[in-house]
């Protein structure tokens, strides 16, 4: 029983993760078309820029420690949204719906990225204290008060995303637009801005697991690329552009993960993951919850 | 009408569509639709915009497959047979929108169609010079297909089928945008088709003088569903099918 | 874009050239060096191959590694003779990828780049959970045998050039017409009788042949391979030579890869640098120059052709 919950845990903890990131991607395919190798990067910039502000705002601000990481939060979502702008402005915004060119252009700008992040970070993994240190028991399972609030969080920000999408005027937008773009142009919809809130939104998906992750795991300046692959096979098992499917292909993922990792190692995990896809490919190529042709 | 011996009007039944029927989600597009094809006809399939012309022509040539009913193509049934599959029986369709290799030269167009039936490059290029004198295409054979002016793109759509040896032609609304002559030329060209190469022609088409002229038969769809089959003459005064197109020209 | 063909004698001279160039050198470095920019030139242009219909193929990097692990392990493991080894590269990868096309490519398009990627990526992690064949540390005595030890640089400059010239008569065939349309418009081949399935998949098959037989080549050329030498990057990296020697013409990848290998000599080693170089030739050619060297060749020249619009 207690192997159960502490299994559970672990799979909430990491699916957690997962769905926020396979949100953003699966959001920006569902709109822009396209799919954003680069997507990890943002990730890594909000994680790295809470382990330079958090520092910073303890020793010179002298902030305390909670106080500390809401700054760095803030700063990390600032500097990640500048960086969205600035690539969809001068990149992505001319490679929309155009699946082989976007994906060269993310694969560069994530090696241009990844060099700038090197070059100011050194490749030395950095991390952040805890803010909830404290360890909990929830029926027989611990679990840090942190990778508990990482949870909960991730729950409050994917729910919030859930009303963003099917309750907004942005959110009818982006639903109209990844569902038939002409007809929403037709209907008089800025296909562009549309797609930039929607860029915008997925990039702000990663930071908040960047951000989340980085009090828990030392950051390196490949970090979110390790999740890409991942995201990828979730997004494909949960059918591209669909959220309800990123959500069960995250938390399905960190199932797998979770088990695999605990009976048997990382790798054989990642391993099973692939496995799992072409056998989904075969039996539905459109994913669990994608839109069949 | 020159006869010969194999091209009888109103031969062996080549195609028949049995209650075949087609559902999008909740909307039917095609229901209960069951008709015959015999060798050697031109038959016409009409009905208003939206009557389900599209989505049958896609489900005779396995395009989609029928959510109910059956197809049956020289006496086999291939119901839910790939498009692959049927079009090397010899059922070959033509396309409304998009239906060309737009990047391609008019030779590369024509070979990709005798591909499959032809084998070797010569035997190809041979049957590309054969097509695209039937089709008036021989001058234009280095054009790209996508800078062709019109009336020989709807003939180089054509050509494609015919370069793969069909026994049933299907054209898509061949005669959209043709002008008077052209549409005289591309008529001429059916009837060519059915009497010297034995050819049977199923038409999708929206020119009623033109179907009226050249079909034997005629289908007419409406909401999916069959209203009216005979020789144009007594399907043009049909009442049910007047009443469907209420506000066509005569 | 189409570029009128400079002339198919001008590429069997320069092939001929580099062969002599490995041949006589007596430099080591300057005859692996054109053995490596050939290698690449054969990744790219086995990457533009499959772009022919449509698809950008992660995998080109795991069947590269197919091919040059079944080498090894035929070479070291079970000490098979040296033409045996090399045979079975291409003929290993080929296989494998028949099956990956099988499954793949019978999805629409975002998945089979992102499936391609995870393979790529599995391959790898597979290689080193298997001691057998060295684990992470992978393989390593790869030798050609006395007889052609001397001259191996040259006689691997001719197969890779063979490989390339190979690849570039298919594009040219009856065949490659096909992948094209394809690429066009799949509706037409299917409705006349064709199985576009089957052809994707003896794109990928071609494709994945090339660069197996580039593997195993390359296991004799380092005398050791390592599960990283075919991680999805070798595939990015393919992907950069194509976008700068140019997409449209079958020299580009050729090309981008001689251009790409010599330059980026320049910023090895430096880790930071040596991502923002690539990454910025990738974008910047990407947005600025989409036809690559070629094209930029070919319109100052005059020689390009107008699309049909």
């Amino acid at each position: 029983m207690e192997l159960f919950v502490q299994l559970l845990a672990n799979t909430l903890q990491i699916g957690s993760v997962y769905v926020l990131f396979a949100l953003g991607l699966t959001l920006i395919f569902g709109v822009m078309k396209i799919v954003n190798f680069a997507h990890g990067a943002f990730f890594t910039a909000a994680a790295l820029v809470v382990t330079s502000v958090m520092p910073f705002a303890m020793d010179t601000l002298g902030l305390s420690l909670p106080a500390s990481y809401l700054l760095a939060a803030i700063a990390a979502f600032a500097v990640v949204l500048c960086i969205g702008a600035v690539v969809f402005n001068f990149g992505f915004q001319y490679v929309l719906k155009d699946l082989n060119g976007s994906f060269i252009l993310s694969i560069g700008l994530l090696l241009v990225l990844n060099g700038i992040y090197l070059a100011i970070y050194g490749g030395a993994p950095r991390s952040v204290p805890q803010v909830l240190p404290d360890t909990i028991n929830i029926f027989g399972a611990k679990l840090t008060e942190q990778r508990l609030a990482l949870v909960i969080i991730s729950i409050v920000v994917t729910g919030g995303l859930y009303l963003l999408i099917e309750r907004t005027r942005l959110g009818l937008a982006l639903r109209a637009v990844a569902q038939d773009q002409e007809a929403a142009m037709l209907q008089g919809m800025p296909y562009r801005r549309v797609a930039l809130y929607g860029f915008l939104i997925g990039a702000a998906l990663a930071a908040c697991a960047g951000v989340l992750m980085a009090p828990i795991n030392a950051v390196t300046t490949v970090s979110g690329d390790e999740f890409l692959i991942k995201a990828f096979i979730i997004i494909i098992i949960g059918g591209l552009g669909s959220v309800a499917g990123a959500i069960v292909g995250g938390l399905f993922i960190g199932m797998v993960e979770s088990v695999g990792g605990y009976f048997f190692d990382p790798s054989t995990a990642t391993l099973t993951m692939f496995i799992l896809v072409i056998v989904f490919l075969l039996v539905r190529p459109q994913g669990i919850l994608g839109n069949a042709d | 009408m020159n006869g010969d011996a194999s091209t009888i009007v109103g031969g062996e039944v080549i195609l028949r569509a049995e209650r075949l029927e087609r559902r999008f989600g909740g909307l039917t597009a095609v229901s209960d639709f069951s008709f015959e094809l015999r060798q050697g006809e031109i038959l016409g399939l009409i009905g208003p915009n939206g009557a389900g012309k599209s989505t049958t022509f896609n489900l005779i040539s396995g395009f989609i497959h029928p959510s109910d009913g059956r197809l049956f193509v020289m006496g086999r049934d291939v119901t839910g047979a790939s498009a692959t599959t049927i079009s090397r029986m010899g059922l070959v369709r033509t396309f409304q929108h998009d239906s060309l290799l737009s990047e391609m030269s008019v030779v590369d167009n024509i070979l990709v169609g005798a591909s499959h039936r032809q084998r070797g490059h010569e035997k190809r290029l041979e049957k590309v010079r054969e097509v695209a004198a039937m089709t008036g295409l021989a001058d234009h054979l280095d054009m790209i297909a996508g800078n062709l002016p019109h009336g020989l793109q709807r003939m180089l759509s054509i050509a494609i089928a015919l370069a793969a040896e069909p026994r049933i032609l299907c054209l898509d609304e061949p005669l959209t945008g043709l002008q008077g002559a052209e549409v005289v030329a591309a008529l001429e060209l059916f009837e060519r088709l059915r009497t010297a190469h034995g050819l049977t022609i199923l038409l999708v088409e929206h020119n009623m003088r033109a179907v009226m002229r050249a079909c034997d038969r005629l289908i007419v769809l409406n909401y999916g569903r069959l209203l009216a089959e005979g020789p144009p003459e007594a399907v043009s005064r049909n009442e049910a099918v007047i009443e469907a197109y209420l506000g066509r020209k005569r | 874009m189409q570029i009128r063909s400079p002339g198919v004698w001008a590429c069997v001279a320069l092939a001929v050239a580099a062969v002599l160039f490995a041949l006589l050198a007596t430099n080591p470095y300057h005859t692996s060096l054109v053995v490596w920019i050939l290698t690449n030139a054969v990744l790219a242009a086995a990457l533009r191959f499959v772009l022919q219909i449509g698809e950008l193929n992660i995998a080109t990097a795991a069947f590269f590694g197919v091919g040059a692990y079944t080498t090894a392990i035929c070479a070291v493991l079970f000490g098979w003779p040296f033409w045996l080894t090399l045979l079975l590269a291409p003929l290993l990868a080929a296989l494998l990828s028949a099956l990956f096309g099988w499954v793949t490519l019978r999805t629409k398009g975002p998945y089979f780049l992102l499936v391609s990627f995870a393979f790529t990526e599995v391959a790898r992690l597979i290689y080193t959970k298997i001691n057998a064949i060295g684990g992470n540390s992978g393989l390593v005595g790869m030798f050609p045998p006395m007889a052609i030890d001397a001259h191996y640089p040259a006689f691997a400059a001719a197969l890779l050039a063979a490989a390339l010239f190979a690849l570039y008569g298919v594009e040219r065939s009856d065949l490659g017409r096909l992948f094209k349309a394809i690429k066009n418009n799949d509706a037409i081949p299917r409705s006349v009788g064709l199985n576009v399935v089957f052809l994707k998949v003896l794109c990928v098959v071609i494709s994945s042949a090339a660069v197996g037989l580039a593997g195993g080549l390359h296991a004799y050329t380092n005398n050791v391979i390592a599960p990283s030498d075919f991680s999805y990057f070798v595939a990015i990296l393919a992907l950069a030579y194509v976008k700068i020697g140019g997409e449209g013409h079958p020299l580009g990848p050729v090309v981008g890869a001689a251009v790409l290998t010599l330059v980026g000599q320049r910023v090895a080693g430096i880790s930071a640098w040596e991502n923002i170089f690539y990454g910025a030739v990738i974008v910047v050619a990407l947005l600025a120059f989409p036809g690559g060297l070629v094209g930029l060749a070919a319109r100052s020249r005059g020689l390009v052709r107008r699309d049909a619009r």
